[in-house]
């Protein structure tokens, strides 16, 4: 038994070891000076520095691409939620010919390759002048956040009962006045569950970004990656605080949404 | 309130949604057949028929990336499947505290963007002033990126890096599901560790862990993003998966006609590999 006991626990504290480590070394990268980062690598830096910050955020205009996710992100989830709420309360509610047929088909898109499509978005976006704008990220990122939204937000409102519905019905409530005085409020935790994966998702979103903006809309993701590829001696201290900067939204959503991630990864799923 | 019909409420979602996909599914159907150049001035594009199928299923490097992504994709589940089992099953009997703080730490890689693990880790690997090539030079490997097996290796190792904790969180959702009554009876037979896990755990950790088993399969034949920051396909075409492939086709080489039926035929496996998790997913849920 005391034996078992210590090589669990080592077991833990090694893969433990292997997670943290590169973000160790990232966070000591990301506030070391840039002769420090280009020299012989310490696991501690010698020199504490924020150059590399500053330089990311002001120099290279990250505030401005931070804007730009933020913008692109916070549009897809009001959009998202609002167009999803509306099938997802259709394919909760009402039984109509093919309506599973037409749910899977719905969420084979979330599974959609970005890769297949980066051709054809490519092609339509710019030929419809799509390119480089806040809204055409927007609408380019339904393909997968819309099919998301439509299956969180049904399990949510299947767990609503029908009979309240009914007796909505029978008080004279309108759909819309239903909606927004019953049933939103009734499943707004789950609501901005699905809100928060949504944003994730927008905000981590890379290869429609790199395709699909090249200036005035570029993103966090794509910014983060030019900064990485452009030259040969890339300022790495600056791409660690970003990196770092990129993962924020991420990591806030595991400290206080820990509960949901399963069922949000899986889809639903498992819980 | 019923005079609501349901076409009126789906309406706005199936209309964003075919715009985005079925639309697009067709016109790269409809370039596939032509010869067509990307290249700045209006060039006649004319009718070749099956022509751009024909070069691409002739392509070595087609078939290649193919194979290359169904062994990486084999190689990632075959450590992350059984590290995560064992993982949620050591975790499951921590203290709460201790148990939310291993969670929070294999977790932490989920929800970053896919670009941050890229740069996470090429800062972690770069050269000779990182971190794990200094630590590696000192046990006698001299690491570097650019070296082929090295760099399969540390792309796997990324995968690992990040998604593990999916295999685990799902596992650890399974061993929760499992009713207390199961365990009670499994412990009044006395049936040892192994019993324990077969007669009462694996009941409910099957469905969970079959669901999480095929989406990582999915995710990890779909996988861009991380690879293309830290190797870009290389060095050489020894990391270059199907989806570096079909982008590299598609956009890098102006020839439209060409990269639509890369695109294409690249759509359908992966629709092929979706349909297979959907059938798995109904199968799992009627058992």
């Amino acid at each position: 038994m005391k034996v078992k006991t210590i090589v669990s626990g080592i077991v833990l504290a090694v893969f433990a070891f292997f997670i943290l480590l590169p973000i160790y070394w990232l966070v000591v990268e990301s506030v070391k000076p840039l002769g420090e980062v280009i020299g012989i690598a310490t696991l501690f830096p010698k020199k504490f520095s924020l150059e590399g910050w500053i330089e990311g955020l002001i120099k290279e205009e990250f505030l401005e691409f931070i804007r730009n996710s933020l913008i692109i992100s916070l549009g897809g989830v009001v959009v998202n939620i609002v167009v999803g709420l509306l099938a997802a309360y259709a394919f909760s509610r009402y039984t109509f010919k093919g309506n599973n047929h037409l749910f899977f088909w719905l969420l084979t898109n979330r599974m959609a390759p970005a890769a297949a499509f980066a051709l054809p978005y490519y092609m339509i976006y710019t030929s419809l002048q799509l390119y480089d704008t806040y809204h055409g990220l927007i609408l380019c990122h339904t393909i997968f956040n819309l099919p998301f939204a439509i299956w969180l937000l049904k399990g949510f409102i299947d767990a609503v009962p029908r009979e309240l519905d009914e007796a909505a019905e029978l008080d004279g409530y309108s759909f819309w006045s239903y909606m927004t005085k019953i049933l939103i409020p009734m499943i707004k935790s789950g609501i901005a569950v699905t809100a928060f994966f949504l944003f994730i998702f927008s905000w981590s979103e890379f290869l429609f970004a790199t395709i699909l903006t090249h200036l005035s809309a570029m993103p966090l993701t794509h910014a983060l990656f030019r900064l990485f590829w452009r030259s040969t001696t890339s300022p790495w201290n600056t791409v660690a605080a970003m990196t770092i900067l990129s993962m924020i939204p991420g990591l806030v959503f595991l400290f206080f949404g820990e509960r949901y991630i399963v069922r949000g990864l899986t889809f639903g799923a498992v819980r | 309130m019923k005079s609501k019909t349901p076409l009126f409420l789906l309406l706005p979602a199936l209309a964003l949604i075919a715009f985005n996909s079925i639309f697009p599914t067709l016109y790269v159907l409809y370039l596939s057949f032509n010869r067509y150049f990307m290249t700045g001035k209006a060039i006649e594009m004319f009718f070749v028929g099956l022509d751009n199928y024909r070069f691409l299923f002739s392509d070595a490097d087609f078939w290649a990336s193919l194979y290359r992504g169904s062994i990486f994709s084999i190689i990632c589940l075959a450590i992350e499947v059984p590290l995560g089992l064992l993982l949620a099953y050591i975790a499951k009997d921590l203290p709460r505290k201790l148990r939310t703080a291993c969670t929070m730490i294999f977790c932490a890689p989920l929800l970053i963007p896919n670009v941050a693990v890229g740069c996470t880790w090429m800062l972690y690997v770069r050269g000779w002033f990182s971190l794990l090539p200094n630590l590696l030079h000192r046990i006698g490997i001299h690491y570097s990126l650019s070296n082929p097996v090295h760099a399969w290796w540390t792309v796997v190792a990324m995968d690992v890096w990040h998604w593990t904790g999916f295999i685990y969180l799902v596992c650890l959702a399974g061993f929760y599901a499992t009713p207390p009554e199961y365990l009670e009876a499994v412990a009044i037979d006395r049936a040892g560790a192994w019993g324990t896990f077969k007669y009462a755990y694996w009941p409910f950790l099957r469905f969970p862990l079959f669901v999480g088993i095929l989406i990582r399969f999915m995710d990890s034949f779909r996988i861009y993003d991380e690879v293309m920051v830290l190797t870009a396909g290389g060095p050489g075409t020894t990391t270059r998966f199907l989806s570096l492939y079909t982008v590299g086709k598609a956009l890098t080489e102006f020839n439209v006609g060409l990269g639509s039926a890369v695109s294409l035929v690249y759509l359908y496996i992966i629709i092929a590999v979706c349909a297979i998790f959907m059938i798995g997913l109904t199968l799992g849920e009627r058992r």
